[in-house]
């Protein structure tokens, strides 16, 4: 080797060394390290710490990702232990108030200590140097596991425009998220409600709005994508994916000058059936009286009974005064014949305006919003969830309410879990809570969706809307998708869909957040 | 004559392989593609000419840089176009979902820099000078001679940066991106026809998913004009084209595929067709030197052997008259390409707004005087720039306004004022409309720093504090921001409501107190609701009066003109006046009763005010009442007025002259931030228009 090159590596070389061992040295303490002792002498302060998000006294899923955490307290260092009622323990030491739980051990954690407690224990280090120990906060995990995928819309706090909305997937195991079509995917249309039958990932429905013509609806049938040509609002498949049951809705957005500032007027609007197997369109008479208001439609997990809200058609002038009752009417797939509608709950009684009705797998519990006024619940803060049980017809509020929004529930299919959105973080951006139910139909404490970085949240200006949960991963791909919107193979028109056909394009206003 | 010159020709030749040897050293050149031993490409160019070619290019580069920092100012670009830049992992996973994500991210990063307008002058200057080194390195490594080429790209980038939303630094990164690349590839060993066919798929495929389709079709043009063109390997040159057909699959893949996303990005007429000039300067002029080299223009050039060696005896530089005519012709035409590309007009209207976003009224207003063509955005940023300033009621009409006007614009306009009429709306009190507006803006600008800054505020004072810090939080994510966002998340922190912030404090004394739900309330309402939850608002009164002026509402303005008493006003206004005037006017004509009050108010009419109409009807009267006819002398004298403009439905004087008399009044202001309008509804508060210009001694008191 050249000498003058050797002499000068000779020299360098310690310095090298020195520069690597600083860097180790400096990543290893940025780092969230592992520590397994817990610091001695901690003085015990009598409360819980402040953890954000709010993970404490609820229940959680055995397969739930890490519960990420920060440690809202001040402190110099963090050292927090996982530990369960029934052994194990995750130990982590950290200069940051960030707590990221490693997926390996947490995950034998859960499955170690399903259907007891565990807990976490917080301490931190004062500026001085001496450790406080807060109380130990405590969570419960289930038995039953939640559903592995979470579908939802991510858009912005919208008002008339759109430019950006994404249907999205996540792996509540861990925190993947997927994009399953985007509004850029479809020539930066409008993505409206999904729809998936009895939460299988491989067949659903959503909708696209703002193209020219008859707006589609984009059928995923086994992972098979079609185009129907027949513009819907809301929708939900019968239990046997042969009929879809959906709204035609006339709405119009406007805004007030005070309090929550965007709303919604439904106009007209009235239930349909779209038979996917004869790809026909009825509208029955029962769900289509001309001088009601029908929407929001919800088949019950047998099919035997069509869920929805109704009320008597005003002027935008009145939209206060609009509160629309909770029914249902029965249904024989057989022999294609419809009951008369009962009222579950109706407005002139509990003064307040239903929505978006689900029924729990069982068929034992309905799941629907009260709001003052209206059926678009998520723009109103007062509104809130509530459940019937269907068997004595007995409904109540729910405790896990906020003093914001609370909408857009869905079953898991084991009837356990229910997700929906709430704005209760900020008033204003829709994150998607999880609250376990138990065989009395009580809810419990709900948790937000956890993240790999517990600060997600705070800067994050999109809405999470229509969670639902799905048994899997959606497969179908994003282009498979987006041809069926532009380039579509397989277009279905619908054989008495004339009158749909030449509705105009809908205005380019979301109306789902 | 060629035998006399052919000493110094040779000379120059030996000079030149000393300086691809140089090349060589870099580690650039070599002889690509070659067997160990083959000649390496001599290039013609001699050593003289390389460094006044090294001279121009960087002459051109610097002065390129001066011309964008001193003219086009990289700070009105970041103000006007900069895409939102986040510090964190969640958008730089983003950038990986699809082609030139990752480009993308790189440019936007790096534009980020144009927060400082000398920062942002370097970088251009680094931009422009890597383009022109990189484009002069490809010449030089597959012709021998770099020409004007890489210069031509120069101009065309410089261009660019004129129009101001013009992508240029994603533009820039790809061409160096591409040329780099080529290169790179160019000086891969291995001379199997598979083996470089094989290695420049790979290459080409990760170059698609990383810089995007422009780039990607730029490196294919360039790989198959050196192969084919220079070094006439005609089945590489093939091979290396069928990698083309990757676009087409990828569309098949995703229909909504754009394969021209960076260039659809950029807006303005021709801005287009200069982003595509700019993206294939290199390959056009590669191809038109591998032609000259055969043309008539080098009759003795023999091109390339077919192992690629460049013949000593082919070059434009045994021609120096050719290379400094080129020169000179470049550099002319490509000054007069950037000066005729530059978007002047909305240089002024990016200014307009800019002042008015960091509350410089006065200098707003001396930008305002420049525009000509005024955008929906600079209308309502010089409205309230003059509200600011105390001369809305007075300089109203001084800029052009038509009848079809809207004060408070709505879609028809496009959504490029949705930020600017945020504003007005949010210091007008009206919160939930200016949070409609702040809204469409965040979604289709996405979240610009004001943007992000003035929903915080919307928030805070629709106490919803969580909601605000959200968008603090976010703010503080974007480079250069971070301070600014954390001082306003501890004052909110401290205090939900930052009730210490003087201006939050007034407004919220404007915030309406009912509800009037609507899909788009007109303007006058949104301004009576406004006046009727504060009658001291005097921004919603001097804007109500102002859309009354607008739209010649001459029962309205005078149902209003009492309220001046809500305001210590030295004097009715001038606009007021001729309105009142004309009132009269008409009141007489038609013989209609007046009433108490307007007679009243009549009576504090200014002497001048009333002559100046008396001249204005002597001037209509001398045409013999043929509107027509007068406009041209009435526009001269009263095009400011507001009976020209209600005689004509617009205003027929020319806008104000930074030389004008009545712009050092701004100017005046421009010193002196303290003089504009408070911003609280205290009728005690100094009158503005005494602060800025002192009425005529005569004119009477109320």
């Amino acid at each position: 080797m050249n000498p003058k090159l050797t002499w000068s590596l000779r020299r360098v070389w310690p310095g090298l060394i020195g520069l690597l061992a600083l860097t180790i040295g400096i990543m290893l303490g940025l780092a969230p390290g592992r520590s397994s002792e817990p610091p001695p002498h901690a003085r015990l302060v009598n409360r819980l710490p402040m953890l954000r998000p709010d993970y404490s006294d609820t229940v959680i899923p055995p397969n739930i990702a890490p519960l990420n955490f920060r440690v809202a307290e001040p402190g110099r260092a963090f050292w927090v232990e996982v530990r369960g009622e029934r052994g194990m323990s995750i130990r982590i030491g950290s200069r940051a108030s960030t707590v990221e739980i490693p997926a390996a051990p947490w995950r034998a954690l859960l499955t170690t200590n399903a259907g007891s407690r565990i807990y976490f224990d917080v301490f931190a280090r004062e500026p001085g140097g001496a450790w406080d120990r807060f109380l130990s906060v405590t969570n419960r995990v289930a038995l039953e596991p939640i559903d592995g995928t979470l579908v939802y819309r991510l858009l912005g706090p919208l008002y008339n425009y759109y430019n950006d909305i994404g249907i999205y997937q996540r792996d509540l195991e861990g925190y993947r998220q997927k994009l399953i079509v985007d509004s850029s995917d479809i020539g930066h249309h409008c993505l409206n409600c999904h729809t998936f039958l009895n939460g299988r990932p491989d067949t659903f429905a959503f909708h696209v709005r703002g193209v020219a013509g008859p707006q589609p609806m984009i059928l995923v049938q086994s992972n098979q994508v079609s185009r129907v040509d027949n513009t819907a609002g809301y929708f939900s498949w019968h239990p046997s994916g042969r009929l879809i049951a959906y709204s035609a809705n006339k709405l119009s957005f406007f805004v007030h000058t005070t309090g929550e500032a965007r709303d919604v007027f439904d106009a007209d609007s009235d239930l349909k059936i779209y038979r996917v197997d004869a790809n026909r369109v009825e509208t029955p008479p029962v769900i289509g009286q001309p001088d009601w208001n029908e929407t929001w439609p919800a088949w019950g997990p047998t099919g035997r009974h069509l869920y929805f809200c109704r009320a008597r058609k005003q002027t935008l002038r009145d939209f206060r005064k609009v509160r629309y009752d909770l029914a249902r009417v029965s249904y024989d797939l057989a022999r294609d014949a419809w009951g008369k509608v009962e009222t579950l709950v109706a407005a002139a009684d509990s003064g307040l305006s239903a929505s978006e009705p689900v029924v729990s797998p069982d068929g034992r519990w309905l799941l629907f919003c009260l709001a003052p006024y209206g059926n678009f619940p998520i723009y109103q803060p007062k509104a809130d969830l509530y459940v019937m049980d269907l068997r004595t017809r007995h409904w109540r509020r729910l405790s896990i309410n906020s003093d914001q929004a609370d909408t857009w529930h869905s079953w898991s299919r084991n009837g356990r879990w229910v997700v929906f959105s709430s704005k209760r973080d900020n008033g204003l951006l829709a994150r998607p809570y999880f609250t376990y139910v138990d065989e009395q139909g009580t809810f419990y404490k709900p948790f937000l969706l956890p993240q790999r970085d517990p600060a997600y949240y705070d800067a994050y200006l999109k809405t999470f809307n229509r969670p639902e949960l799905v048994t899997g991963p959606v497969a179908v791909s994003r282009a498979a998708l987006a041809r069926a919107v532009l380039r579509p193979e397989r277009v279905r028109r619908p054989a008495s869909s004339v009158a749909e056909d030449q509705t105009p394009a809908a205005p380019h206003y979301s109306t789902a957040q | 004559m060629s035998k006399r010159r052919k000493p110094k020709r040779e000379a120059d030749i030996q000079v030149g392989r000393e300086a691809v040897r140089k090349v060589k050293g870099s580690g650039v050149g070599g002889a690509p593609g070659l067997a160990p031993g083959a000649p390496a490409p001599a290039p013609g160019q001699p050593a003289g000419a390389e460094k006044t070619s090294i001279w121009v290019g960087s002459g051109v580069c610097g002065l390129a840089a001066l011309f964008v920092g001193l003219g086009v100012e990289p700070v009105l670009r970041y103000h006007h176009a900069v895409t939102p830049f986040f510090w964190d992992t969640q958008s730089f996973r983003q950038c990986w979902a699809a082609p030139g994500g990752l480009l993308r991210y790189a440019a936007d990063f790096i534009a980020q820099l144009n927060w400082n307008n000398w920062i942002g002058a370097g970088l251009t200057l680094a931009l422009l000078g890597a383009t022109w080194v990189v484009g002069r390195r490809l010449l030089l490594y597959l012709i021998g001679s770099d020409g004007v080429t890489p210069l031509v790209a120069v101009f065309a980038l410089t261009a660019g940066y004129g129009r101001y939303a013009w992508p240029a630094e994603e533009i820039a990164l790809g061409l160096l991106l591409a040329s780099g690349a080529v290169l790179g590839w160019f000086a891969l060993p291995g001379r199997a026809l598979w083996a470089r066919v094989v290695s420049f798929w790979v290459l080409a495929t990760a170059f698609f998913w990383v810089a995007g389709p422009e780039p990607f079709v730029l490196l294919v043009l360039l790989a198959v004009g050196g192969e084919a063109g220079i070094r006439r390997r005609f089945a590489s040159a093939a091979g290396c084209g069928l990698a083309l057909l990757l676009m087409p699959a990828w569309m098949a893949c995703a229909p909504a595929f754009d394969p021209l996303q960076t260039l659809h990005r950029s807006q303005g007429s021709g801005s287009l067709a200069l982003g595509m000039a700019a993206y294939l300067v290199l390959p056009v002029g590669l191809m038109l030197s591998a032609l000259l080299r055969r043309g008539r223009w080098c009759p003795e050039a023999t091109g390339p052997d077919r192992r690629g060696a460049v013949s000593e005896r082919s070059s434009v530089g045994r021609m120096p008259w050719l290379r400094w005519s080129s020169w000179v012709l470049v550099s002319g035409g490509g000054v007069a390409l950037v000066w005729a590309s530059w978007d002047t007009q909305l240089e002024m209207s990016i200014q307009v707004d800019r002042f008015a976003c960091q509350r410089e009224w006065g200098q707003a207003l001396l930008a305002a005087t420049r525009l000509r063509q005024f955008s929906e955005t600079a209308n309502l940023q010089i409205t309230r720039a003059l509200f600011r300033v105390g001369r809305l009621p007075e300089d109203f009409l001084k800029f052009p306004q038509q009848r079809d006007r809207d004060l408070l614009p709505d879609y028809r306009y496009g959504m490029g004022m949705c930020r600017a009429e945020a504003q007005t709306l949010l210091e007008l009190g009206q919160v939930n409309l200016a949070a409609h507006f702040a809204h469409e803006a965040l979604e289709f600008d996405g979240p610009r720093p004001e943007t992000l800054e003035l929903l915080a505020r919307i928030y805070i004072l629709k106490d919803q504090p969580a909601a605000a810090r959200v968008f603090l939080n976010r703010l503080r994510l974007m480079p250069f921001h971070r301070a600014e966002a954390d001082a306003r998340l501890r004052a909110l922190a401290a205090d939900p409501k930052t009730a210490e912030d003087p201006e939050l404090a007034m407004l919220r004394t404007r915030l309406p107190h009912t509800d009037d739900p609507s899909p788009r309330l007109p303007t006058r309402v949104v301004l009576e609701q406004a006046l009727a939850a504060n009658r001291q608002n005097r921004m919603a009164f001097e804007y109500l009066m102002a859309d009354c002026l607008l739209e010649a509402q001459l029962d309205l303005l005078t149902r209003e003109i009492p309220r001046l008493a809500d305001f210590s006003y030295p004097a009715i206004p001038t606009l007021y006046e001729q309105a009142l005037i004309f009132d009269q006017v008409l009141r007489w004509v038609n013989r209609l009763p007046d009433s108490q009050i307007l007679a009243r108010v009549r009576t504090n009419i200014r002497q001048a005010t009333l002559d100046e109409y008396h001249r204005f009807a002597a001037v209509l009267e001398s045409y013999h009442q043929d509107r027509a006819a007068a406009r041209g002398a009435l526009a001269a004298q009263f095009g400011n007025t507001w009976w020209y403009y209600v005689l004509y439905g617009q205003t027929g004087g020319q806008p104000p002259s930074p030389e004008d008399a009545w712009t050092s009044r701004f100017s005046a202001i421009l010193g002196n931030s303290v003089r504009e309008l408070p911003a609280t509804d205290n009728s005690n508060a100094p009158a503005p228009t005494r602060a800025v210009a002192p009425e005529p001694a005569s004119a009477p008191s109320r």
